[in-house]
């Protein structure tokens, strides 16, 4: 490395480390780890995988909303006419972020009771972890023009880096050949930290793969993602837009009628070949627990003696009942905060439909989406009985909620992006009230996704009217804030 | 033998997916300290051009050629040498003036304007700590062109510097523009901005489906596309009149000169506009 690239990196690390605190970043991670220490204080057990669940994803979705932004701002155009090569760039991309993630880990680590010298080990799977994501979100964003395009398209590699180490840890995978995903191994370094082979008959750490490999193999993996974030990131950005086939705002277009944003809307899903699975992601969410599930229930008792089936509502709220309409918020949050930085807002301002009706669209999408979304994923997962009925008609208008709510804090896609974690806490708190029996379990009704949870054993009239009143209260007082922030 | 700052020969460049050229072999030398002008209408392959230049763009058949070297041969060393500033102001919007000069400076390898000196060149000192997403678009064109001139380039690409300024910060950012000249700085200008590429560019190419159509000094392409007359517009019994003369040799005009009641005299030399439209047929 020589002494100008050095000086470019040390440069560029620098002018990251302000633009990210200006964003509250740093802010927003501690927040959370405060928020995860004290869930694996609780709960040591699922610490390893609340570390590799979402502790290790905190920066993945940041590094896109930063690269989606620097590319409209044009940062990206005029580095690229700059003597930053696309190593430094993605260096100074990767590190702050990744350092974030593995200060945020130690606390949450230490909280869970990590065995006395494997803090080192796991430490390190965090980061390497972190920095095989961040550059593959880094990679997936160079190559899109909006942030809807990057969020639809990164779950396709999040899939398998997720799914193949969760698998193998519940040990519907065995043998070495999950680890060929190399978040196999950091996963089992992670889950090695608090004793889980002396518990677990799949051993999570195999004779054969010594910590020391494992690390090694996620620093390829690491490595080969930076690169091809780099040869993403090198090339050319032209000074005009290049077409492209990911979301296109609908208020761009010259006709500013609701029923041609209807249209817009759904030439993007049919033409926008990222945006049909999530379109279609309730029916393929459903179909999944329908066939997987249940045998997996079976096949925990049967094994590992671990009774799942007295926790089946729990699992309800959390995948399809609450799950479905978050998303559908965060996707209505997205597509907005779009529309605000490409300045297609301002032209919606200036048109006879205004921002009331704009707004007013966006929610009836978004409710309409995750009540379609409900509709579909509730009864075809088996998993939400019919009795609870009410509980999912009071979790549709959540989606309107969550959106808003973003966008009460949000001033463009990164702060949007930023606070979807943090908003995500209090929104999946009240599945505490589960747990929480007697009056202290009111303590969460102001918390607009507790009704729903109460609601779930049977459709009582006083709890679907304390929701309607509940959730009106929050639509509301967020959408009178949120219509303030967008028109100035 | 001249080394010339910019050189094209036989530049072509054709997009996938595309059945015409969008460069369709142009050669173009531009000489050290040259203000050269591109014009033409959107679409033409002025970009297209820019970014080959600039080495934006690598795929392109012919040679080009910049400070005596290929294009390809330089590798990220061109952006040393060379300034490129967009048509779209290009910032960090969470940082300031200063804080983005600043950022910006630091990437390279040379000795650097001061960014005070960058910040005062382009009249930014007032607002020097104010976020860039607050500026107003004429500040952020100038912090654009401030940014672009940092690490003192021997070639400046400006791609329609003066879009969407008022006549004051046009006029303000052209002035910048003739001091880097003056400074002996080449500078490409790429830009639709008749009065730009007027008083500011030794030389113009008009650009139209991928070929030049003329290239010559704005003068010589106004005197060859004008009318040789003179129009004389005068007032007669209250009335305004117009009459129009061969020359100002002629002794009619001498006359009615003589009289002290012409308002105004104009020759009839073509401005670059009416240059355009006649050497491309279509409209800026």
């Amino acid at each position: 490395m020589t002494v100008g690239a050095v000086r470019r990196t040390r440069a560029l690390l620098a002018v990251e480390a302000v633009v990210e605190w200006r964003y509250r970043i740093p802010l927003v991670v501690a927040g959370l780890a405060v928020a995860w220490s004290a869930t694996a204080a609780m709960l040591p057990a699922a610490t390893p995988y609340l570390v590799f669940v979402e502790t290790v994803t905190v920066g993945t979705f940041v590094i896109g909303a930063l690269a989606v932004t620097e590319r409209e701002t044009g940062v990206r155009a005029v580095l690229s006419v700059s003597p930053v090569r696309p190593a430094e760039y993605v260096v100074a991309r990767v590190v702050p972020l990744g350092v974030l993630t593995v200060l945020a880990a130690v606390p949450v680590l230490l909280a869970g009771r990590i065995a006395p010298g494997r803090l080192a080990p796991a430490l390190t799977a965090v980061a390497l972890t972190a920095a095989l994501l961040l550059a593959v979100a880094l990679a997936i964003a160079s190559r899109r023009r909006t942030l809807v395009g990057f969020l639809t398209a990164l779950p396709w590699p999040l899939v398998p880096l997720f799914g193949v180490p969760l698998a193998a840890a519940v040990g519907l995978l065995s043998g070495p050949v999950p680890y060929v995903i190399p978040t196999t191994g950091a996963l089992a370094l992670l889950r090695d930290g608090f004793g889980a082979p002396g518990r677990d008959p799949a051993a999570p750490l195999p004779a054969l793969l010594p910590a020391l490999a494992l690390l090694a193999y996620l620093a390829l993996w690491a490595w080969l993602a930076a690169r091809f974030a780099g040869r993403a990131a090198a090339r050319p950005q032209a000074g005009k837009a290049r077409r492209s086939r990911t979301h296109r705002s609908p208020w761009r277009q010259a006709e500013p009628r609701p029923l041609s944003f209807v249209r817009a809307d759904l030439r993007n899903i049919v033409r926008d070949s990222m945006l049909a699975p999530v379109a279609l992601s309730p029916l393929l969410l459903g179909g999944v627990l329908r066939f997987g599930y249940p045998p997996l229930e079976e096949w925990l008792a049967r094994t590992h003696g671990i009774e799942l089936a007295s926790y089946r509502p729990v699992l309800a709220l959390l995948a399809v009942v609450l799950h479905v309409p978050l998303t559908a918020g965060i996707v209505g949050a997205v597509f907005v905060l779009d529309d605000l930085d490409s300045g297609a807002l301002g032209v919606v301002r200036v048109s006879p439909v205004g921002l009331t009706r704009y707004l007013a669209y966006r929610l009836g999408t978004i409710t309409a989406g995750a009540a379609i979304g409900l509709a579909v994923a509730a009864p075809l997962s088996g998993l939400v009985p019919a009795s609870a009925s009410a509980a999912v008609v009071l979790a549709a208008p959540l989606a309107p909620v969550f959106t808003l709510a973003v966008l009460a804090v949000a001033r463009g896609r990164v702060d949007g992006i930023t606070a979807v974690k943090p908003l995500g806490i209090p929104m999946y708190l009240p599945i505490a009230a589960w747990w929480i029996t007697g009056p202290a379990g009111w303590i969460l009704a102001p918390l607009p996704a507790f009704w729903a949870v109460r609601a779930w054993d049977a459709p009582r009239p006083a709890f679907l009217a304390g929701g309607v009143i509940c959730l009106g209260l929050w639509i509301v007082l967020l959408a009178r804030r949120v219509a303030r922030r967008l028109a100035q | 033998m001249q080394e010339f700052a910019i050189e094209a020969s036989g530049l072509r460049v054709r997009y996938p997916g595309t059945e015409a050229d969008a460069v369709a072999g142009i050669d173009l030398a531009v000489a050290p300290g040259e203000i050269f002008g591109l014009l033409g209408p959107n679409g033409a392959g002025k970009t297209t051009t820019q970014h080959v230049l600039t080495g934006q763009l690598r795929r392109y058949e012919g040679r080009a050629a910049v400070l005596g070297r290929p294009v390809g041969e330089w590798g990220p060393a061109l952006y040393q040498r060379i300034g490129v500033g967009f048509e779209l102001p290009a910032h960090f919007p969470k940082l300031t003036a200063r804080e983005n000069l600043a950022a910006f400076a630091a990437l390279y390898d040379g000795p650097v304007l001061p960014v005070r000196d960058a910040l005062a060149a382009v009249s930014l000192t007032d607002v020097a700590d104010r976020r860039a997403a607050d500026l107003s678009k004429g500040m952020k064109m100038r912090l654009n062109l401030a940014r672009a001139l940092l690490h003192r380039p021997d070639v400046l690409f400006l791609d329609e510097p003066t879009s969407g300024l008022d006549p004051a910060n046009a006029a303000d950012v052209r002035a910048i523009v003739a001091e880097q000249a003056a400074a002996g700085r080449t500078v490409f200008l790429t830009t639709h901005d008749m009065t730009a590429a007027d008083e500011l560019c030794d030389r113009v190419a008009f650009m139209h489906e991928g070929r030049f159509a003329a290239v010559d000094t704005p003068r010589a392409l106004k005197l060859a596309h004008g009318h040789g007359t003179v129009v004389a517009e005068y007032a007669e019994n209250g009335d305004l009149r117009r009459a129009e003369y061969a020359s100002t040799a002629v002794p009619d005009l001498r006359r009615l000169l003589a009289t002290g009641t012409v308002e105004t005299l104009h020759t009839r030399e073509a401005s670059l506009a009416d240059v355009f439209i006649a050497v491309t047929g279509r409209r800026l």
